[in-house]
């Protein structure tokens, strides 16, 4: 019995359709780049050139008006802009969760969606980066922020997270971008090999690098994936963790608590799955993938939203227990005045301002996700492609808590103040999901949207044990062989 | 009778040898180190409180460990422990020890013979707290700021609160708030629900595995998975609280949202270095040879590599923040291991834990060196008794000073000594390997590129 035979009796399946051949995954998905693209997408790709034309309207604007034209004042400093960081930032991670530290742990299903979310991370990092990027007021001078001799003799503050972040970040970006490269090489050249024309030859050509399928090549091809893997790892960990440190080395409360790293970075995966299910919902249906993308691994990302959850619920249960336990009177009235509404009104006899983002919040991550417990619920499209909206919007809304709940009311009652949006706060927003969904819809029309080399890797002919254990041989028959 | 069955005999421990003795080699040390207690606890019994407490958490971290690994190898239905899950359960089953090696530590602390908790168990009422201590005034925060505000930045002297009276008031109303929570009666129910809650688990997926050895109902396989999952939660939120309780409680005033993870980490490094002890041992003395095999060992051991980079990774975030934010009532936590000597006990923690087998574990050369991996393996779990021995011992006396004396080498060996002789007790009486296991074969043939 080898890994590529299921255990019926335990309720194992094959991860694709029996019978599926090599030849067949390679039409198909080379197929995306080949043919016409299908009507959803171009519906698709006008709704994504609109909301880029409005970001770049947007920014245009922030840059000739200055951010003033947002909504951000005293006593609230960071606002959308560093909530819509904190979100596309984590958006990303999951790319690296699926690619680098599932494959570590051998989990063969990530093939059929790994590609798919490596994209998504290096076009959410993009969109990410554009936030802190304006911030700065005058974007023209971030250059400010990296250690480079300029002529006012400035160097940065290493000791600031928020230096540790542009290292963090770009690092990442980095390395997303040379793995994702990396993995699409021997893809890259299957489509060349494909090609009829001579200028797609040349364009995929040039970018499948020379590859030609040698063993020699594979050798090199499959080290190197296992280094960049091996890199990866650390960086899902760092980025989200450098991150949370923009908050957490600071003493204000809600900011200020131990868990936060690790609570940031179970919150970007879930929220990065979110949003990696919501997409790969539509391009499957777009598409019509539903042979690589089965319900089976539809089930098993469901599984992993669930059990993030599970861990961003922990994350909120300390810090309530802890904000409790401290003792200290400004914890609690961060977490059970401004964030529950619970207790007594302040000094003016309002309940905290913003204490109903912190319902949104709770509602999507941690009671949505709870239907998965649930299979029938984890194998219906209707209600994951909900729950995974539902993500969405609550882990936006887990950023705005933590940086403007904590912001607007802080030890001074004389300082506190609250917020609002203004359309152009809105506006850059939705922008940005222009840009994302832009590059991601040329890319899953023009590059292979899976790893075809490695879909075929999972097909049960791929395996080197297929033919081997069929009939035990004399030695093998002394060890124990149940179920067979 | 499936050949399964037939080839039972070749995964149970014989009758005679090395292994089928382990469990009274252990229980001899656990009996030397009760001769050890017994003058130590008879000299001082609040010191050999703190030793006992210290010992108790060691075997306590290795048999959560051991539920941890039974319980995510369910959960992910991986195949790769699947032959050493077996010792996994066994060593989960240990928590039945440990619960009973708690009851000389509970009853010690109800009967005031130990007195690690004193500090806010018996803490004197409102009024009697106030009569001898300075009238409330100033600030509602906690105990080492209002000392803070007093005397000045000159005078500060972090994390000793006890030399203010305004402070010690403070201090004392922090403790006052948290009374609610922290009191004698709510600490026992809840450390005997934290128990139950444990053994509850540990015997029901150990009956489960070795029924399944008789039977070969792939169903349980089933049943063990689905019942997983809320096992998993139940485990993770007592074990977190089980750490708030029984050792971040030593110092009632300091808080920190990630000691529970913190806790985990330590008991899932233990826990590779442990099976791995084991499964290598067995091996040699000619056990289980075709089932465990080095790909099993290259696995664990790069499941233990990767939990001292978490370990690491969740230590230092705790360190980090709480060095930059610089708020006293924070910072007393590692004041307390950076003075008196603790200081070294601390770099030893930083080289020893994280550093060198860092280093010395990364490349796949060395982790399938079998004897490199062993002896790495070792120093791993004296690095995780350290670990224990820095989370409990900085807090005993007024002042922190690093003063290991033998109470703790023989609390050590009688909790573990009896805690390993029931391990290996129940271990002579099942099969090495979980015989009927449905993915038994995948495991054993189990493939690796990396």
């Amino acid at each position: 019995m080898s890994d590529a035979t299921p255990i019926k009796a335990i309720g194992e399946t094959y991860l694709l359709p029996e019978g599926t051949t090599a030849h067949d995954l390679t039409e198909l998905i080379s197929g995306v780049t080949e043919n016409k693209a299908p009507r959803g997408w171009w519906v698709l790709f006008t709704l994504a050139l609109l909301l880029l034309g409005l970001m770049t309207v947007c920014i245009a604007y922030v840059l000739y008006m200055g951010i003033g034209v947002w909504g951000n004042n005293s006593p609230v400093f960071w606002a959308w802009d560093i909530t819509n960081f904190v979100w596309w930032i984590g958006i990303g991670h999951a790319g690296t969760l699926i690619s680098a530290i599932l494959y570590l742990f051998r989990q063969k299903w990530r093939t059929s969606i790994n590609r798919f979310a490596e994209a998504m991370t290096v076009f959410a990092v993009l969109c990410a980066g554009l936030f802190p990027a304006l911030h700065t007021g005058r974007p023209w001078f971030d250059y400010y922020l990296f250690p480079i001799p300029n002529q006012m003799a400035m160097w940065p503050n290493f000791k600031s997270p928020l230096m540790w972040d542009v290292f963090a970040v770009s690092t990442y970006l980095t390395i997303s971008v040379i793995f994702w490269y990396v993995g699409l090489i021997p893809d890259l050249a299957t489509v060349r090999d494909r090609s009829r024309s001579l200028l797609r030859k040349r364009i995929y050509g040039f970018l499948a690098l020379g590859w030609r399928g040698s063993h020699r090549g594979w050798q090199h091809y499959e080290r190197a994936y296992l280094i960049f893997a091996g890199i990866s790892t650390p960086l899902v960990l760092s980025v989200h963790s450098v991150v949370s440190m923009d908050f957490a080395t600071s003493v204000l409360p809600g900011w200020h608590t131990t868990i936060f790293p690790p609570y940031f970075v179970a919150g970007a995966v879930f929220s990065g799955f979110g949003l990696v299910l919501t997409l790969m919902l539509v391009v499957r249906s777009v598409f019509g993938m539903h042979s690589i993308v089965s319900i089976r691994h539809l089930d098993l990302m469901n599984k992993f939203l669930l059990a993030t959850s599970m861990m961003v619920a922990y994350s909120y249960a300390m810090e309530f227990f802890i904000a409790w336990y401290s003792g200290d009177p400004y914890e609690w009235w961060v977490f059970y005045h401004a964030r529950v509404g619970w207790a007594q009104p302040d000094h003016l006899g309002n309940w905290g301002p913003l204490w109903w983002s912190w319902y949104w919040m709770v509602t999507c991550n941690c009671l949505v996700p709870q239907v998965f417990w649930f299979k029938r619920a984890r194998t219906s499209v209707p209600i994951m492609m909900v729950a995974s909206i539902f993500v969405n919007i609550g882990m936006w809304f887990e950023r705005f808590v933590i940086i403007v709940g904590a912001l607007h009311q802080d030890f001074l009652p004389s300082a506190w103040g609250t917020f609002h949006p203004t359309w152009i706060d809105v506006g850059v927003y939705l922008g940005t999901f222009g840009l994302f969904l832009t590059l991601f819809l040329l890319f899953v029309r023009w590059i292979p949207m899976f790893g075809i080399a490695e879909l075929k890797g999972t097909l049960p002919g791929a395996h080197p044990d297929l033919h081997h254990h069929e009939e035990p041989s004399p030695a093998l028959a002394a060890e124990p062989s149940p179920a067979e | 009778m499936t050949t399964a069955q037939q080839h039972n005999d070749d995964y149970r421990l014989p009758a005679t040898g090395y292994w089928a003795n382990a469990w009274k080699l252990s229980g001899l040390l656990g009996i030397i180190g009760l001769i050890g207690s017994g003058i130590t606890f008879a000299t001082d019994p609040a010191r050999y409180g703190y030793a006992y407490l210290f010992a108790w958490s060691v075997a306590l971290t290795i048999a959560l460990g051991g539920m941890f690994l039974v319980l995510v190898i369910h959960v992910t239905q991986g195949h790769w422990g699947i032959t050493t899950r077996r010792l996994a359960e066994v060593i989960m089953l240990g928590i039945i020890a440990v619960a009973v090696l708690a009851v000389p530590l509970f009853s010690g602390i109800a009967s005031g013979k130990f007195t690690m908790y004193d500090e806010w168990m018996h803490l004197p009422s409102h009024a009697e707290g106030a009569a001898h201590e300075h009238a409330a005034e100033g600030s509602t925060l906690g105990a080492s700021v209002a000392h803070a505000q007093k005397l000045g930045e000159a005078d500060i002297d972090y994390g000793h609160p006890e030399e203010s009276p305004q402070a010690e008031q403070k201090h004392h109303e922090t403790l006052q708030f948290k009374s609610g929570y922290l009191n004698q009666t709510g600490w026992l129910v809840r450390s005997v629900i934290y128990l139950a809650i444990w053994i509850l688990i540990a015997i029901a997926f150990f009956r489960w595995s070795t029924r399944q050895d008789e039977t070969g109902d792939p169903s349980l396989t089933v049943r063990m998975r689905s019942w997983s999952y809320i096992s998993m939660i139940a485990f993770s939120l007592a074990l977190t609280w089980a750490a708030f309780d029984w050792l971040m409680a030593l110092e009632p005033a300091w808080f920190s949202t990630i000691f529970g993870v913190i806790v985990f980490a330590a008991s899932a490094v233990a826990i590779f270095a442990v099976i791995t002890l084991i499964g290598l041992s067995l091996v040699e003395h000619g056990h289980a040879t075709k089932a465990i095999t080095i790909e099993h060992f290259h696995d664990h051991a790069k499941l233990m590599f990767g939990f001292i980079c978490f370990w690491t990774y969740v230590q230092f975030a705790q360190w980090l923040l709480i060095w930059y934010a610089g708020i006293p009532e924070e910072s007393t936590w590692y004041q307390h291991r950076w003075t008196g000597g603790w200081q070294i006990v601390s770099y030893a923690l930083i080289f020893g834990h994280f550093v060198l087998p860092f280093i010395l574990l990364m490349s796949r050369n060395q982790k399938r060196q079998l004897g490199w991996l062993k002896a790495m393996c070792i120093f791993v779990l004296v690095m995780h008794v350290i670990d224990m021995y820095w989370f409990v011992l900085p807090t005993y006396g007024s002042t922190p000073r690093l003063a290991p004396n033998l109470a703790d080498v023989s609390a050590l060996l009688l909790v573990g000594g009896l805690f390993f002789s029931f391990v290996f007790y129940v271990l002579k009486r099942v099969n090495l390997v979980a015989v009927e296991d449905p993915r038994l074969a995948r495991s054993i043939h189990l493939h690796q590129s990396y």
